[in-house]
C-alpha cells in the first residue's frame, strides 16, 4: 500500500504512547483525544521533530524511521508538510515570503519561488493578501497561507495539528468546510490530529481515539460515532461544540 | 468597552508617580546641571582649539568596532546560552555568571586584567609578542578590546533574552519546511530576536562609548591613539571644567543622535 | 555628628584614664575631616595614629585623593577640617575661595624619580631614555600635578619624551610597570618607595629642577579649628616629619 504506515512507540516516564497507523495516499485519518492523550507526540514523531522509542515510519516505500536499524530522517528532509497549531507563520515575513521559504530552503531561486507562492496564494483564493504580514491577517487567512505553505513542496504526508483550534466558534464552520474542499485535491496522506471528533466527522475517512496514548476505538469516524465503545468515547462526541 | 480600556489607561496606582518621578529627576537632574555649566558663549572657540574632533573620532570609531566585534562573537554566545538548556544546571549557571563578571568588575580592574592576559607578559600576550611581535597595549586594538569587555555582556544577555522569548516552534516549522540548522538560525531565529540584537547593540555602544578604567589601565591614553572622550573629559576636569563640560555635552549629543537614528531605522526596518 | 564624637570621646575617656594623666595637658577634642593629596595615603594615618597617643578621644577621618579634586570638593562645600595639597595651584584654589586659614604652609617636597619594573628589563639608564621611541614610556598626562612636573622637567632639559601613554594619576603608571608593560614611568620618589619590589627607582640631577611643594592649611569653615590646628602642628612638628622623611619626602623648614 503507498502512503503512511507507521508503528510508534514513545515512551517517557509515566507516559507511553502506542499507536499504529495506515493511511493510505489521498485519504485522511484524524486522530482525536484529549490535552495529554499523545496525539501531538503522535504529530511530532510523523513529522521527524522527535524521535521515537522504537518503531517504524515508511512512507511511499521510504523509510523514514527505524528505530531497530537506527534509521532516522530529520524534519528537514523528510519532506512531511506541517501546518502547526497557531498556524506558525514567520511573524517577520509576508504571506508569500512565508509560503516560499519551503521552496527558497531547497535551493529553488527567490524570484520562482515567489512566483510559486503566489500562484498558492490565488489557489487558496487570499492572493490579495500576498504582501500582509501575519499579525494583520485573520485566523482563516492564517489558515490557508499556513496550508499553501506546507502544500507548496507537493508532500506525499501532510500532517494538521489542530488546524481549527484558533479559530473563534462562528468561523470554524466556514474555515472547516474550506479546508474540506481544500484538502480534496491533496493526492497525499493526511493525518489530522484535533481534539474536536467534529472535525473528524467533517473531514476525515478515518478516525482514532486515542487515551493516554492508546488506541481505544478506531473506524469511519460515523461509525465510531453511532456506536462509541465506552463512555469516554461518548463523552468526546457529547462534548463536542460544534 | 471604551470604559474600560479607559480605565485601564489610567490604572497606573497613584502611588507608584511618586518614585517614577523621582527616579526620572534622578536620572535626568544631574545632566541638566552639567547642561546648564557649559560655556555657551566659549563653546565654539573650545571646540576649535581643543582635540574634541580627534577624541570624538577615535571614540565613535571604537565603539563601532567594539559594537561590531560584540555582535560577531556575543549573538552567538547569547545563542549557546539560550539553548543550553539540556546541559546541567550547575554549568549554565556557571557559564551565566562569568559572562555578568565584566559588568560587576570594578572597570580599572578589568585593564589590569587584560594586561595580565594581553600584555607583553601577559597568558596569551607573551605568544603574541614573541611569536608575532605584536604588542596590543598603548594601542587602538587595546581600546576596542578594552571596550568589547565591559561592553559585550549587555549585547549577550539582551540577545539571551530575547532567544528565550521567542517561539522556538517557529524553528520546528521551518526545519519542516526543509531549512538547515544555518539557514533556520539566519532567516528565522535571527530576525525574531532583531529588537533584541538592536536593543543590546544600542546598550553596547554606549557602555563602549562611555568606557574609562579598563581602556585607561590597558590601552593607556595617547592624543590621537587611545586618547577617547571619557579620557578626555576626565583629563580637562583637571584643569579646565569648561572643556570638561563641553566635551560630555558633545559625548552627550552623539550618543542621543546615534539612538534615534538606530530607533528609527529599527521601527521602519520592523513595520511594512 | 556631634553626639557620636561625643559618645566616641567619653568611651575612650573611660578606657584610656591613666595614659591621659601621663600625656601632655591638652584642650582639643572631638573630630575633623583631614583632605589629603593621594601620595599622602598611609603616611598621615601613621601621623594620627601617633598623634592620638597623646590626644586620646579624638577622631580623625581621612579622605585621600586627586588635590584638585579634592580642592573643587572644598570649595563646593565639603566638610573639611584641614587640607594637605600637592602643590601650590590647588592650594590656591582653597585660597581664592578665602577658605584657607592663615597662610598655607609649604611643609614638604617632593622629587621626581623614575620608575622601572624590578631588574630594569627596559635598562633605563636616565632621562635620556624617555626620547627612544623603541622604548614603552608612561608619563603622567599634563593636565594633572605629576605631568606638569614631568612637562617642567623635559622643558628644562631639551629632552624630547616620546610617552607611549599618558596617565590620568600615579597609580595608574605604577601598575604598568609593575606589571612590566612599560618600562620606564615617571613619578615621585615617594610613589616608588610605596610601589614596594616590584618596582625600583632611579634618582636623575635633572630632577632638582621640577620639585613638587606640598602645603597644608586649615580650613576657616571648620567647626573644630582648635584640633585641626593641634593637628597640623604635630605633623609639622618632630614626630609627623619623621613619618615624612622616612616615606621618601623632603622636609622643608
Amino acid at each position: 500500500m503507498t502512503g503512511l504506515n507507521a508503528t510508534i512507540v514513545v515512551e517517557r516516564r509515566a507516559f507511553r504512547l502506542d499507536l499504529a497507523l495506515a493511511v493510505p495516499s489521498g485519504s485522511i485519518t484524524a486522530v482525536v483525544g484529549p490535552n495529554g492523550s499523545g496525539k501531538s507526540t503522535t504529530l511530532r514523531v510523523l513529522a521527524g521533530l522527535l524521535r521515537p522509542t522504537s518503531g517504524r515510519i515508511e512512507l511511499e516505500r521510504r523509510l523514514l524511521d527505524d528505530v531497530a536499524s537506527g534509521i532516522h530522517v530529520s524534519a528537514s528532509d523528510r519532506g512531511a508538510g506541517v501546518v502547526f497549531q497557531d498556524y506558525l507563520l514567520f511573524p517577520h515575513l509576508t504571506a508569500v515570503e512565508n509560503v516560499a521559504f519551503g521552496p527558497i530552503a531547497h535551493g529553488i531561486r527567490r524570484k520562482v519561488a515567489r512566483a510559486s507562492a503566489h500562484g498558492w496564494l490565488e489557489r487558496l483564493a487570499i492572493a490579495e493578501f500576498g504582501s500582509t504580514r501575519p499579525a494583520h491577517l485573520s485566523g482563516g487567512q492564517a489558515q490557508r497561507v499556513a496550508l499553501a505553505r506546507a502544500l507548496i513542496l507537493e508532500p506525499p504526508l501532510l500532517l494538521l495539528d489542530e488546524p481549527l483550534a484558533a479559530l473563534d466558534a462562528s468561523t470554524r464552520v466556514d474555515v472547516r468546510a474550506e479546508l474540506r474542499s481544500q484538502l480534496k485535491t491533496y493526492s497525499g496522506a493526511t493525518v489530522l490530529v484535533t481534539h474536536d471528533p467534529a472535525d473528524a466527522l467533517a473531514l476525515a475517512d478515518e478516525l482514532i481515539v486515542l487515551d493516554r496514548g492508546g488506541v481505544v476505538q478506531r473506524g469511519a469516524p460515523r461509525a465510531v460515532a453511532a456506536s462509541p465503545v465506552n463512555d469516554y468515547v461518548a463523552g468526546l462526541f457529547l462534548n463536542s461544540g460544534t | 468597552m471604551a470604559d474600560l480600556r479607559e480605565r485601564r489607561g489610567s490604572g497606573i496606582p497613584g502611588i507608584l508617580w511618586i518614585p517614577a518621578g523621582i527616579a526620572l529627576a534622578f536620572l535626568v537632574l544631574p545632566l541638566v546641571a552639567l547642561i546648564g555649566q557649559v560655556p555657551w558663549a566659549q563653546l565654539g572657540q573650545i571646540i576649535a582649539t581643543s582635540d574634541i574632533g580627534q577624541s570624538l573620532g577615535l571614540s565613535l570609531g571604537c565603539g563601532i568596532a567594539a559594537t561590531a566585534v560584540s555582535l560577531v562573537l556575543g549573538v552567538p554566545l547569547a545563542w549557546v546560552l539560550a539553548r543550553s538548556s539540556d546541559w546541567h544546571p550547575a554549568i549554565r549557571r556557571t557559564l551565566r555568571a562569568l559572562v555578568i563578571v565584566p559588568l560587576v568588575l570594578p572597570p580599572v580592574v578589568g585593564g589590569v586584567a587584560l594586561l595580565l592576559l594581553l600584555g607583553r607578559h601577559g597568558l596569551i600576550g607573551q605568544f603574541l609578542n614573541s611569536w608575532f611581535n605584536i604588542q596590543l597595549p598603548f594601542t587602538t586594538p587595546a581600546v576596542i578590546i578594552s571596550e568589547a569587555f565591559v561592553a559585550m555582556p549587555f549585547l549577550v544577555l539582551a540577545v539571551e533574552g530575547a532567544l528565550r522569548a521567542a517561539d522556538r516552534r517557529l524553528e520546528d516549522a521551518a526545519e519542516t519546511l526543509g531549512a538547515s540548522r544555518w539557514m533556520i538560525f539566519r532567516r528565522v531565529t535571527l530576525p525574531l530576536v532583531a529588537p533584541g540584537v538592536v536593543a543590546g547593540a544600542v546598550l553596547c555602544f554606549a557602555r563602549a562609548l562611555g568606557e574609562f578604567g579598563a581602556t585607561i589601565t590597558f590601552a593607556g591614553n595617547f592624543p590621537g591613539v587611545t586618547r577617547t572622550m571619557p579620557i578626555a573629559a576626565y583629563l580637562a576636569l583637571e584643569t579646565s571644567p569648561p572643556a570638561a563640560y563641553v566635551i560630555s555635552l558633545v559625548l552627550l549629543v552623539v550618543s542621543v543622535g546615534v539612538l534615534f537614528a538606530l530607533r528609527d531605522r529599527w521601527v521602519s526596518g520592523l513595520s511594512s | 555628628m556631634t553626639a557620636i564624637a561625643t559618645s566616641v570621646l567619653a568611651l575612650a575617656g573611660c578606657a584610656s584614664t591613666p595614659a591621659a594623666t601621663t600625656a601632655p595637658k591638652t584642650s582639643v577634642s572631638g573630630s575633623i575631616v583631614v583632605d589629603a593629596a593621594a601620595s599622602l595615603t598611609g603616611i598621615f594615618d601613621e601621623i594620627a595614629t601617633d598623634f592620638k597617643k597623646s590626644h586620646p578621644g579624638v577622631t580623625i577621618t581621612f579622605n585621600y585623593g586627586g588635590s584638585s579634586a579634592l580642592a573643587t570638593s572644598i570649595v563646593s562645600g565639603a566638610p573639611v577640617d584641614l587640607f594637605a595639597s600637592a602643590s601650590p595651584a590647588t592650594m590656591k584654589t582653597v585660597t581664592d575661595a578665602n577658605l584657607a586659614k592663615g597662610t598655607p604652609t609649604t611643609f614638604v617636597s617632593n622629587t621626581l624619580e623614575i620608575a622601572v619594573p624590578a631588574g630594569n628589563p627596559g635598562k633605563i639608564t636616565g632621562l635620556a631614555d624617555f626620547a627612544d621611541a623603541s622604548k614603552k614610556i608612561a608619563i603622567c598626562a599634563p593636565e594633572v600635578p605629576c605631568g606638569a612636573a614631568a612637562v617642567a622637567v623635559f622643558a628644562a632639559t631639551g629632552i624630547k619624551d616620546k610617552p607611549d601613554t599618558l596617565v590620568p594619576d600615579v597609580k595608574t603608571a605604577l601598575t604598568q610597570v609593575s606589571l612590566d608593560e612599560v618600562d620606564a614611568a615617571l613619578v615621585y620618589h615617594t610613589d616608588v618607595l610605596a610601589a614596594g619590589s616590584k618596582v625600583q627607582g632611579i634618582a636623575f640631577p635633572e630632577a632638582q629642577k621640577a620639585i613638587n611643594n606640598y602645603l597644608i592649611a586649615p580650613i576657616s569653615s571648620s567647626k573644630n579649628l582648635a584640633l585641626a590646628a593641634a593637628f597640623e602642628t604635630f605633623i609639622l612638628g618632630k614626630d609627623g616629619t619623621a613619618v615624612l622623611k622616612r616615606a621618601g619626602f623632603t622636609i622643608i623648614g
